[in-house]
């Protein structure tokens, strides 16, 4: 269904239609909240050809659970994270999602929009946006896919960003969904801001546990234009948890993991222009505060002993809401099939990966229906 | 000293005062502190969110006409400019003034309306979403219900300007929890800001009501 003549709003409730008729205009602003894009129209800041909502599009809106990954849709929005199912499994990206803002603007304000916030819409340099839940999502090291009208593209989600934090989407392309390993281990996401606004936290840390692989992954956020990884803090973790039993013999492991978190954010990695709202934050400010959020987040995820049992319920919720999934969508009349083109089979797997490392896309070719059946 | 510099100090201590951060109120968490939106820090916080101006789009502004019901009310807008919000239109368009127009933004939420039952910011939420959908807005409650009485009787040395988005708010928790904890009236009211009165009189003033509720059956 190809549109000719321009439109200036369209709430299309099906995938396919939205990414051709972005094909079709591209002038056509994409709203999934508005709750950035608004603030921008409010100060008299966008004037926008049009926009294509895409807050009906069942596909994009909700979570799948699938044996190897979990799928959530670009526009789920921030209340639908914080849902006691969801936080059951993934707590970090619950709590990340529970930071943000106010109630009624979670309602409306979505993960995509989240990631996507801070497009240049005129060109020319903008103060970077927040992006919190960026940081969770690099922990758990999540796959972002993106579809234009002929293509699917799955990047690791630090991948969508320049140096410089730009986001860089290719014109007409749509975030669909981000994908994340099956996680099934205690996670914890901490934020220090001097507002609850859109402004650029001081920082944020979020940490991740995969007891299966015996790997521990922590990224923070808000010193830099994109949030970083610090792996070397958790191998060197790996090595002093007993994973048998479910403890941390040395007190001292907390502070040593706490310290080299907080040296993360000496890595030239993470060089590059401050956010507008934390520029006057001193470095010394900013290290101890990653210091203390790394240690709180790691007694509370891995406590001194006793945490097997916790490991157990974990494991035990996502098998469940992987059982009901299907069931479930099947039940209420809501899409089977995630909007993905596949399960990934190419390198794309991100543990090592930093913030600005290197690229893997992997472009599939769409074949009408994207591959799905339908 | 040069008058320059005297400027300087003079912009610090007045932009450092209207600056000052407060933790908010109603907000019981704590997670994060908020600035009250004095007009400075308004204008401050947008340019901070939105940069230099963007240039906009040639040609004329794209319009839609757009129907729904408020209040019950069914209702048709034509010529509603895409960009234009909910709570403008309410307002500017329709009259409905209830809902009021406090930063513009989403951090004080005096514009919280109901759309499709949920509460959404008026001010963040593009008119044209509200197509085809039911709104409710604080002048559905015109006539006064315990809601309205409480935040009368603890809240009414106030101005008033947060009272409707906070009563829209407290129906919506009462609604899914008739008998809310002291940390859920906190946690729910967070995203109000108030600037007459202290947290307690709305807890008090959520407590009267949902009691007052219960009574009714
Ligand atoms: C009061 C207030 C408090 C806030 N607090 C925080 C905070 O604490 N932390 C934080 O990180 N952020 C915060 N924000 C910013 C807010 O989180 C983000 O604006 C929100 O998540 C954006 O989601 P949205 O759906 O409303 O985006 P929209 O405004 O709809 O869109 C934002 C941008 O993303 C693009 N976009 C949206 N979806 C897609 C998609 N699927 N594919 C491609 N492009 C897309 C849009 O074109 C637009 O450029 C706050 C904002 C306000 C107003
Ligand atoms: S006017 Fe302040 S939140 Fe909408
Ligand atoms: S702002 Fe005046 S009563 Fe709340």
């Amino acid at each position: 269904m190809p549109v000719s003549t321009p439109v200036a709003a369209l709430r299309p409730t099906e995938l396919e239609p939205a990414v051709e008729a972005l094909a079709a205009q591209p002038d056509l602003c994409v709203l999934a909240g508005g709750t950035e894009l608004m603030v921008l129209a409010n100060a008299g800041r966008l004037r926008p050809g049009g926009f294509l909502l895409i807050d009906r599009i069942p596909e994009l809106r909700g979570v799948w659970f699938t044996e190897q990954e979990v799928i959530i849709g670009a526009a789920t929005t921030c209340a639908d994270l914080t849902h006691p199912d969801l936080r059951a499994v993934l707590p970090a990206l619950a709590q990340a999602a529970r930071a943000i803002g106010s109630a009624a603007l979670r309602t409306r304000a979505t993960l995509g929009g989240n990631l996507a916030s801070g497009k240049r819409l005129g060109g020319g340099p903008a103060p970077l946006p927040g992006r919190d839940m960026l940081t969770t999502l690099i922990a758990l090291g999540a796959v972002a896919v993106c579809r234009t009208r002929h293509d699917w593209r799955q990047v690791p989600v630090a991948g969508l960003y320049a140096r410089d934090g730009g986001v860089q989407l290719q014109p007409g392309e749509l975030i669909t969904a981000f994908r994340l390993p099956l996680g099934t281990g205690q996670q914890g996401f901490m934020k220090i801001g001097t507002r609850g606004g859109p402004g650029r936290p001081v920082l944020t840390l979020a940490l991740v546990v995969d007891p299966s692989t015996r790997q521990v992954a922590c990224a923070i956020g808000g010193h830099g234009p994109v949030p970083a990884r610090v792996d070397h803090a958790g191998q060197w973790l790996q090595a002093h948890v007993d994973w048998e039993a479910g403890a941390i013999p040395d007190p001292g492991t907390y502070q040593t993991f706490a310290r080299l978190v907080a040296e993360g954010l000496l890595a030239p990695l993470t060089a590059g222009p401050a956010g507008a709202s934390t520029s006057r934050i001193p470095d010394e400010y900013r290290r101890q505060a990653a210091e203390v959020c790394a240690r709180r987040a790691l007694v509370r995820a891995l406590p001194p002993s006793g945490w097997l049992e916790q490991v157990k319920q974990y494991q035990i919720k996502a098998e469940l809401m992987r059982a009901r999934s299907a069931v479930e969508r099947a039940e209420r009349g809501l899409p089977q099939a995630p909007p993905v083109p596949g399960p990934i089979t190419g390198p794309i797997n991100v543990p090592g990966l930093g913030a600005l490392g290197a690229r893997t896309d992997i472009t599939i070719p769409a074949q009408g229906n994207g591959g799905r059946a339908q | 000293m040069s008058e320059a510099h005297d400027f300087d100090q003079y912009d610090f201590l007045s932009a450092d005062s209207s600056n000052e951060l407060e933790i908010d109120p109603l907000a019981g968490s704590g997670t994060y502190t908020v600035v009250s939106s004095l007009p400075s820090q308004v204008q401050h916080a947008a340019e901070a969110v939105a940069g230099p101006p963007i240039p906009p789009a040639s040609g004329p502004f794209a319009t839609v006409s757009i129907r729904c019901t408020v209040n019950g009310e069914p209702v048709e807008v034509p010529e509603v400019w895409v960009a234009d919000s909910l709570l403008f239109v309410l307002r500017d368009r329709l009259g409905r003034t209830a809902a009021k127009d406090g930063c513009g933004e989403g951090e004080c939420g005096a514009c919280l309306v109901l759309l499709d039952g949920e509460p959404v910011l008026g001010c963040l939420t593009p008119a044209l979403v509200a197509e085809g959908s039911s709104v409710t807005t604080p002048e559905a409650y015109g006539d006064g219900d315990e809601v309205s009485g409480a935040l009368a009787a603890h809240c009414g040395a106030g101005c008033g300007y947060c009272l409707p988005g906070i009563g829209l708010t407290t129906r919506a928790l009462l609604a899914r929890q008739p008998e809310p904890s002291e940390a859920a009236i906190r946690e729910s009211l967070s995203g109000h800001l108030c600037r007459c009165l202290p947290p307690g009189h709305f807890i008090d003033a959520v407590n009267e009501a949902a009691q007052a509720v219960k009574r009714r059956g």
